[in-house]
């Protein structure tokens, strides 16, 4: 038997050894699955609907058909992005209040073909995502949808509304599972507007779960908008944004800036994901550690990956592609304005405080 | 069917699948507790895609290519590129003595493509074109990263297993 062979028949039978005697799941829930699972049907069906709506409109008023779902980026020309690369992050709402444990916020993007956007508030980073970590999710949906009708017509999961009190003066209720593992807490209420509300809750203290759900409800602001973010870059031929975000994190009575990432591309208007992520942060943070030559300028090669950081008023900002990308297959917009660092001198670091932060990333 | 039924059916598939997808999970994440997440993602994803995939012959295989899609690309995502940075740069690699975790040490150490080749091709016992498939690559990408994979492992496996004198080597 040659060496190869052996080798792969050791790993064929060490895999299936390693993974005997699993430990019991946490967090794997198929009836949350499901409402979740629907929750983002309605999302998508919804946003078909309203993209129906605005086509027949625009249809009626200029005599063409349009599709507003599949129509290019306005900011970039861009077929396929699914993010407004002008003003990537949006929001439906905010938390006024969240209780102790749960400091870090995160707002994403909205892509294109959907409706509304989770809030998440979580008791670590987000992208750590433990199982059992505290975690408040916030959700509003679309005007006119009823996710109770959904539920009653859909699932036998999902069953159980229990009274809750009202929510600054709005009806409320708690959606209980018939399923006895259920891991989470929902909790549904009508904003002023009519549009339902809902906060899900996991791996929070069960004693104060009731009133610190109940306290954070009344103290969402329900109001689209959108979510300024630390930096802006040029525009440039062929970018477009495909994924957003923005973590806060609650220190001293503030909320300060965690983390600001955008991940585009450079390449081309068939591109589907993005070959580009750009991570901007406090300087103070990991980023510095891992780049002591910032403040120059400081490029690292990482397993299959090339890094180039730079730090300006107090931030850091990193440009992240494949090394492949970098060096043998550049594109040519990319190589005609001088490669990764070429692309970073581009980004504009406006500094810690949110008051000088944008809503218009592209300049 | 209605969607009553429906969900019934994909709680019968899910709650049937729940365990068989946990374990490539954990092959591929190598932490039970991020298998449970990437489990119940995948979950979400399938549920979601239900009524167009309920009648599909190879249901397995298309849960299985959602998981590992799901995985590598939260290995690419913004908020895991971030989590990276902050770990340090290079992977992290958990202190085991035991000689069966060498292999989960090796596996720890492969990026996350070559990890998903290895545990598709030598776990779920995949070829290289169902693999190439699984993961929207070519079958000569598959190659090179199995083969990359396999050396990185044979050189950890070894060096795990040298004597800790002769790891060590001679100061001269």
């Amino acid at each position: 038997m040659s060496e190869d062979q052996e080798q792969q028949d050791f790993l064929a039978s060490e895999l299936g050894v390693l993974v005997q005697d699993p430990p019991a799941p946490r967090g794997i829930d198929i009836a949350e699955a499901i409402r979740v699972g629907r929750r983002r049907r309605v999302r998508r069906r919804g946003a078909a609907a309203g993209g129906l709506a605005l086509a027949i409109t625009a249809a009626i008023a200029v005599g063409a058909i349009v599709s507003p779902a599949s129509g290019a980026d306005p900011a970039t020309g861009m077929n396929h992005v699914v993010v407004d690369s002008r003003d990537p992050v949006t929001a439906d709402a905010d938390f006024g209040w969240l209780p102790a444990g749960v400091p870090w916020t995160t707002f994403a993007s909205r892509p294109k073909a959907t409706m509304g956007n989770e809030i998440i508030a979580t008791g670590a980073h987000l992208g750590d995502s433990p199982a059992g970590m505290p975690t408040l999710t916030l959700y509003v949906y679309p005007k006119g949808i009823d996710p109770a009708k959904a539920d009653e017509a859909i699932s036998p999961w999902w069953t159980y509304k229990a009274a809750a009190p009202p929510v600054n003066g709005r009806t409320a209720y708690w959606l209980k599972s018939s399923n006895p593992g259920q891991t989470t807490a929902v909790l549904r209420w009508q904003a002023a507007d009519g549009q339902w509300v809902e906060l899900q809750a996991g791996g929070m203290a069960t004693t104060t779960l009731t009133s610190d759900m109940l306290r954070t409800a009344a103290a969402v602001t329900v109001e689209e908008h959108s979510v300024p973010l630390p930096f802006t870059i040029q525009r440039l031929p062929g970018l477009g944004v495909f994924v957003a975000s923005t973590a806060l994190v609650q220190r001293d009575g503030r909320q300060v800036l965690d983390h600001s990432s955008i991940g585009f591309t450079l390449m081309d208007k068939q591109d589907t994901s993005p070959a580009y992520y750009l991570t901007v942060s406090p300087h103070t943070g990991a980023a510095a550690q891992s780049y002591p030559a910032l403040g120059k300028e400081a490029i690292k090669n990482s397993g299959g990956f090339t890094k180039v950081c730079t730090t300006a008023h107090g931030l850091d900002a990193c440009i992240e592609a494949p090394a492949d990308l970098v060096s043998g297959n550049s594109p040519s917009n990319l190589a005609a304005i001088g490669g990764l660092k070429g692309l970073l001198s581009r980004v504009t670091l406006l500094g810690p405080d949110p008051r000088n932060w944008t809503t218009e990333m592209l300049r | 069917m209605g969607r009553r039924d429906r969900d019934a059916e994909f709680g019968e598939f899910a709650s049937s699948r729940m365990s068989w997808l946990r374990t490539v999970a954990y092959l591929l994440s190598g932490d039970w507790h991020q298998a449970d997440d990437l489990t119940q993602t995948t979950i979400i994803k399938l549920y979601g895609a239900w009524h167009r995939i309920a009648d599909m012959e190879n249901l397995d295989g298309y849960a299985r290519t959602v998981m590992v899609n799901t995985f590598l690309a939260e290995r690419r995502s913004p908020w895991r590129r971030v989590l990276l940075r902050s770990a340090g740069e290079e992977p992290v690699v958990q202190p085991d003595l035991d000689a069966i975790l060498d292999l989960r040490q090796a596996l720890s150490a492969l990026p996350a493509r070559q990890r998903a080749t290895v545990v598709l091709r030598y776990y779920c016992d995949l070829s290289v074109e169902q693999t190439a498939d699984a993961m929207k690559c070519s079958t000569g990408n598959v190659k090179s990263q199995t083969a990359r994979a396999l050396d990185t492992l044979r050189h950890a496996l070894r060096s795990h297993r040298q004597p800790a004198t002769s790891r060590e080597g001679v100061s001269r």
